[in-house]
């Protein structure tokens, strides 16, 4: 056992001066691979004499000293002691082979090898005067106490290594408070570039340590440089010294942040050198930049708006919040938590100026103000002025001229106003210039012109104006007319119903066929009417505008309505006529085949008899259908019309065979009309053999096609 | 001896008992302290008050559903390489074993399709837009782009519930009484959330209540149709002979014997029927105001252009929904069928660009110009994308395509939308190579946009927490300026 003891002191007598020497050839140090997987196992081993330590202090100071004098325990102790100082030693040395490995902060790295070192030859020492230190009680506390203070500092140092800065009170430090600041308001000096250099710069380059005689933390100190002399030069390709040693590869002497260092990420290079490249002005606004410029664009990713936007005002009172809240005005917080106020307004009829000085007692909270389409007075604009933290307001259509805008100068945080729609003349809008934040105007449709407004925010290079749309030079086609008549089918005159929507708009129509146009077609008139089988086609015109393309219309007149129908095969069950009464409703079956009012025939064909209980003397009819390629409905193959006044003795009056369409069409509205020789009719056959076999172009080549009827008329 | 030794050790004293048990609950009170919320109640608590959960970018949505599915390769997916091999077979090594819809799963061969419209570039982004949308081409600088949006549906009704609803399955709630629940109504005088319709010639596809229905929300929640024609909001207007007042009265009485019914049933409908009476009640004078479009001056309908006044029209629903989230709607969601175009697609599609390309554009515009786009987010897009390859016969005009949920292109615009052009697809516009958005994920940024955490926007229902995320969707940051 002595042996051992023997061996393991010498040993931990060998490594410590292998440490020290290491220590002292440290940057000659080269390591080996599987060296480095021994450097990595630091983190593991130093744990065990702490552990150690603590159970030697333990069982020397807290064991009542009758029971330490037994030869085992002392035996005990001691072995706990020598282990220590072993084990301090081997993790002193793991450490400074791991401490090779790049990437470690190198101030606190030296203080904690200091360290490691130090507890590696105390706890030898220790061991070697621990009988003598273990004769007085005071002597050992005293020598733990030290011990303590340094594991404890080097520890602490080394925790300081792997989990960064200040990991151990992080979470009751106060967080240092950041302004925050919205892209708008942002100075690319101040809000993006400085922030930079503090953390990635200055911890070498302040006034203290003056690394490379050079301190950044003021804007002269910046402009004066280093003994390597200026920072910047916007005229080199490569914007000068504090780019080029950023860009340098990270292995050479000179690249900055040196090795070990926390790194500049991408970005932070791009907005440094988008700065630079600007011309390195301190007082640059972000506002000012172009919306698509490419440090705007930065600014706005990297200053986004912290989700709760920090203002430093009060909260308001919550029952003041609620009762403020009426029929018309909506006042609510902005968001859970926050102490802001948006306030809009709706329905302009309830709307009086004293609900607006009613806000004066949230005056310091209102930071979204809707006031749109609310009949404001000038006056009123002195009201909003006391809202001293305004962010956003909303005057749009208000009919306000703009003369007490002006009174607006006080609110240092508008960003946004929107005048659009309003009278507002470009000598109120100079007053705007007076805001200092401001950013954006809306003036779209404003007393003043586009041009004026563009010639004047020339002038103001700071706000944009937003004039919007302006249709006074586009050209556009008119749309058709559209016809309000719902019912094409007639028996007696009546009006015709033309409606174009957009005001001023003149419909010309034609009724026999041809194209109308603005000079000699009809123009439509309230009390236009009609009285015979037409087709109806109508333009729409309109000055300024291109005119519409044509619509047309048949209207189908139907002089006998036959009393009953018969028919002899039954409709599809889909499509049925149930009370048999769906061809003579005169219901029109429209667009929609599922409308009900349509009767179809696909299997069987369509043969139905018409009753007329008085006959009469018709001379054509008119089967009213409809086509819809793509679902398979066809026009009839073959109609028949079979008529007479005995039912056993019909005649055929007409046989038609309508022409069949040649390829896919949109859906369209038929109707065939068969005439013949004037004729006396109580009984009228109508036979119509769908599609039996439909053409090969056809999605369902082969197959029997539909033939949808809404109505018969009998002339 | 065994046997007692262990009985002993069963028994237990008062003493023993006591000091156990106050170890035990020692431990577990110094464990609650770690634990906040443990007991102070539930945290749905937090909804009650209708704020946001931070500050919002956006205030309202105007959602422009293009329903149906339109073409992602047609409008602003470029891909030359479609062209180059038009006719070639889609190689199996892109589409990987994809599942198919029944329309084309049976189809011989998969010829790939390049689109026969010309894309141009435009904004700043250098976005590429196809020549069917020469409107939205000059928005480029105002619209994000995304590419890469993907579904997990491949068929229309389940695709739109989960567009709509965060699940593909019905009766949850849609997105705007999702939004309803969240932030409330601003204005008390119209519903927050409105549904607007429209149609266009291309083939189409149903359009169903049960999307912008209120699921297991109260009802008050629920989409309020605005129907084309002389009555918007159907029977909101008097009967002939009854004046202000008298209906005044009567809603009052009504609301007296539900009172009363509550009282004794305590079911909570009954009050959400008193909340819409007073509702329908206050939108009787706010409706009429806010749907005539007849005021509008010339510039307008210049730049929605002349069917926006028609009623029913996709444009006159445009400029309708600018004036419902002028006037503090929430949630305007339209829909504009037509766009399933299996066959004819070069065709179809030109009809439905036609329909939808002027008057999506202009709402921006106008938006802007009012300053209002800052604070309204307007999203376009269909329920999935179309397929590079050919549905039916190719020629070189003419082809058709069918559904295609792993890629496909939507936009958005306005309140607190980065623009520019988000997420890559493969050369063949059917794989997402980069950043990809699940429709989870959109959802949870427009609500994050909204000013919501997705995750704490719940509700519980059957036993359990159910959000419009449903399980997943992460905030995607990319899309967010």
């Amino acid at each position: 056992m002595q042996r051992w003891k023997n061996i393991i002191f010498n040993l931990t007598v060998a490594l410590n001066c292998m440490l020290l020497f290491l220590f002292l050839f440290e940057s000659h140090l080269s390591i080996p691979p599987w060296l480095q997987v021994a450097g990595r196992m630091h983190p593991l081993v130093l744990h065990f004499p702490i552990v150690l330590l603590v159970g030697y202090a333990v069982m020397v100071l807290l064991v009542p000293a009758r029971q330490t004098g037994a030869g085992d325990f002392q035996r005990v102790a001691g072995w706990l002691l020598l282990l220590t100082a072993f084990l301090s030693v081997v993790t002193a040395i793991m450490g400074l082979f791991l401490s090779r490995e790049p990437g470690y902060d190198p101030d606190t790295l030296q203080w904690h090898q200091w360290g490691g070192i130090l507890i590696s030859i105390y706890t030898l020492l220790w061991y070697v005067f621990h009988h003598r230190i273990n004769t007085r009680k005071p002597f050992t506390a005293f020598t733990a106490i030290i011990a303590f203070f340094i594991i404890v500092i080097t520890g602490h140092l080394g925790a300081g290594i792997t989990h960064g800065d200040n990991f151990l009170w992080a979470p009751v430090t106060p967080e240092k408070k950041q302004r925050v600041v919205s892209p708008e308001d942002a100075i690319v000096f101040a809000d993006m570039v400085y922030p930079i250099l503090e953390t990635k710069c200055m911890t070498c380059h302040n006034s203290k340590k003056a690394k490379g005689e050079l301190v950044m933390e003021t804007r002269e100190l910046l402009l004066k440089g280093g003994k390597n002399g200026k920072l910047w030069d916007s005229t080199e390709a490569d914007l000068g010294l504090l780019l080029r040693r950023i860009h340098t590869p990270l292995e050479q002497k000179k690249h900055m942040p040196p090795k070990g260092k926390t790194q500049l990420t991408a970005e932070e290079m791009e907005v440094i050198s988008a700065w630079i490249r600007r011309g390195a002005d301190f007082d640059l606004k972000i506002a000012s930049l172009p919306a698509d410029d490419s440090l705007r664009l930065l600014a706005v990713k990297m200053l986004r708006e912290a989700e709760i936007a920090e203002y430093d005002f009060e909260e308001p009172d919550a029952a003041l919040v609620e009762s403020l809240n009426t029929e018309n005005r909506v006042v609510s917080l902005e968001a859970l938590g926050s102490p802001a106020l948006t306030v809009s307004f709706f329905n302009s009829r309830l709307f009086q100026s004293s609900q607006l000085t009613e806000l004066e007692k949230v005056k310091k909270q209102i930071v979204t103000l809707d006031l749109a389409k609310m009949p404001l007075r000038e006056e009123d604009i002195e009201v909003i002025s006391h809202f001293e933290n305004l962010r956003r307001l909303n005057l749009s259509f208000t009919g306000i001229r703009g003369t007490n805008l002006p009174a607006l100068g006080r609110l240092k945080f508008l960003r946004t106003i929107s005048l659009s729609g309003t009278g507002v003349t470009t000598p109120a809008l100079e007053a705007l210039k007076e805001i200092q934040g401001l950013i954006t105007v809306y003036a779209w449709q404003v007393a003043a012109s586009p041009d004026e407004i563009k010639a004047f925010s020339s002038r103001i290079p700071g706000i944009r104006f937003e004039t919007g749309y302006n249709g006074d030079t586009t050209i556009l086609k008119l749309n058709p007319p559209v016809f309000l008549n719902e019912e094409k089918f007639f028996t007696k005159v009546f009006p015709l119903q033309l409606k174009h929507y957009i005001q001023g708009t003149s419909i010309r129509y034609t009724t026999d066929g041809s194209e109308p146009d603005s000079l000699l077609s009809k123009t439509f008139g309230k009390k236009d009417s009609i009285h015979e089988e037409v087709l109806v086609r109508a333009r729409a015109f309109k000055p300024g505008w291109i005119s519409s393309d044509p619509v047309e219309m048949y209207f189908y007149k139907t002089t006998y309505t036959p009393d009953t129908v018969i028919y002899r095969q039954p409709a599809d069950s889909s499509f049925p006529d149930e009370n048999s009464q769906s061809l003579i409703d005169r219901i029109e079956g429209g667009t929609n085949y599922k409308s009900g009012s349509w009767v179809a025939f696909r299997k069987n064909r369509m043969e139905c008899v018409l009753h007329f209980a008085e006959p009469v003397p018709a001379s054509s009819v008119t089967l009213s259908s409809m086509v819809d390629i793509g679902k398979y409905i066809m026009p009839a193959e073959k109609i028949e019309i079979w008529g007479g006044e005995d039912p056993q003795q019909l005649r055929m009056l007409s046989r038609v065979k309508p022409e069949q369409p040649g390829q896919y069409m949109p859906f369209y509205l038929k109707a065939f009309t068969c005439h013949f020789k004037t004729t006396k009719l109580s009984y009228l056959k109508i036979i119509v053999l769908p599609v039996q076999r439909l053409p090969n172009w056809h999605k369902g080549k082969g197959e029997k096609g539909w033939f949808f009827i809404d109505e018969v008329l009998v002339n | 001896m065994e046997k007692e030794i262990f009985e002993n050790s069963l028994n237990m004293n008062r003493r023993k008992f006591l000091t156990r048990m106050g170890m035990g609950i020692g431990g577990v009170a110094l464990g609650s302290l770690l634990i906040p919320d443990l007991f102070s109640g539930n945290p749905e608590d937090i909804l009650q008050t209708g704020l946001p959960h931070f500050a919002p970018k956006a205030k309202r949505i105007i959602y422009l559903f293009q329903n149906g599915a339109p073409s992602q390769l047609e409008l602003f997916d470029y891909k030359p390489m479609l062209q180059q091999m038009h006719g070639q077979e889609l190689p199996a090594s892109i589409r990987m074993g994809q599942r198919l819809t029944g329309m084309t799963a049976n189809q011989q061969n998969f010829p790939l399709a390049g689109s026969v419209f010309q894309f141009n570039q435009y904004g700043k982004a250098g976005a590429w837009i196809s020549e069917l949308l020469p409107y939205t081409s000059k928005i480029a600088d105002d619209i994000c782009i995304i590419k890469t949006i993907f579904t997990e549906a491949i068929n229309h009704d389940p695709a739109l519930t989960f567009f709509q609803t965060g699940a593909q399955v019905g009766n949850r709630p849609s997105m705007g009484s999702w939004l309803s629940y969240g932030l409330g109504s601003e204005n008390k005088n119209l519903p927050a959330f409105c549904v607007l319709l429209s149609k266009g010639k291309g083939n189409g596809q149903g359009v169903y209540s049960k999307l912008w229905s209120n699921g297991f929300l109260d009802s008050i929640h629920q989409g309020v149709q605005f129907s084309s024609g002389e009555n918007p909001v159907l029977y909101l207007n008097n009967p002939e002979g009854m004046d202000k007042k008298e209906r005044r009265d009567m809603l009052d009485k009504l609301a007296e014997l539900n009172e009363g019914v509550y009282r004794e049933f305590g079911d909570p409908e009954i009050k959400t029927r008193i909340q819409q009476y007073e509702m329908a009640y206050r939108m009787q004078t706010a409706v009429p105001d806010v749907t005539d479009l007849s005021k509008e001056p010339e510039d307008i309908i210049k730049l929605y252009g002349p069917d926006c006044l028609t009623p029913g029209t996709y444009a006159a629903n445009c400029l309708l929904a600018r004036k419902l989230s002028e006037n503090g709607v929430r949630f305007v969601q339209l829909y504009h069928q037509g766009w399933d175009s299996h066959g004819n697609l070069p065709k179809e599609i030109q009809g439905q660009c036609l329909d939808v390309d002027q008057a999506s554009a202009a709402l921006i515009t106008d938006l802007k110009q009012r300053g209002l786009l800052d604070e309204t987010l307007v999203i376009w897009g269909g329920e999935f994308g179309r397929t590079n390859y050919c549905q039916g016969k190719l020629t070189t005009e003419n082809y058709g395509r069918d559904h295609h949920p792993r890629c496909f292109s939507i936009w958005m615009a306005g309140g607190g939308v980065k623009p520019g052009v988000y997420g890559e697809t493969d050369e063949f516009g059917y794989n997402i190579q980069k950043d990809p958005v699940h429709v989870h994920d959109l959802h949870a940024t427009v609500l994050h946009l909204m000013g919501l955490n997705h995750e704490q926007l719940t509700y519980k229902h059957l036993g359990r927490r159910y959000r419009l995320t449903d399980v997943s969707g992460n905030v995607i940051d990319g899309l967010m300026a």
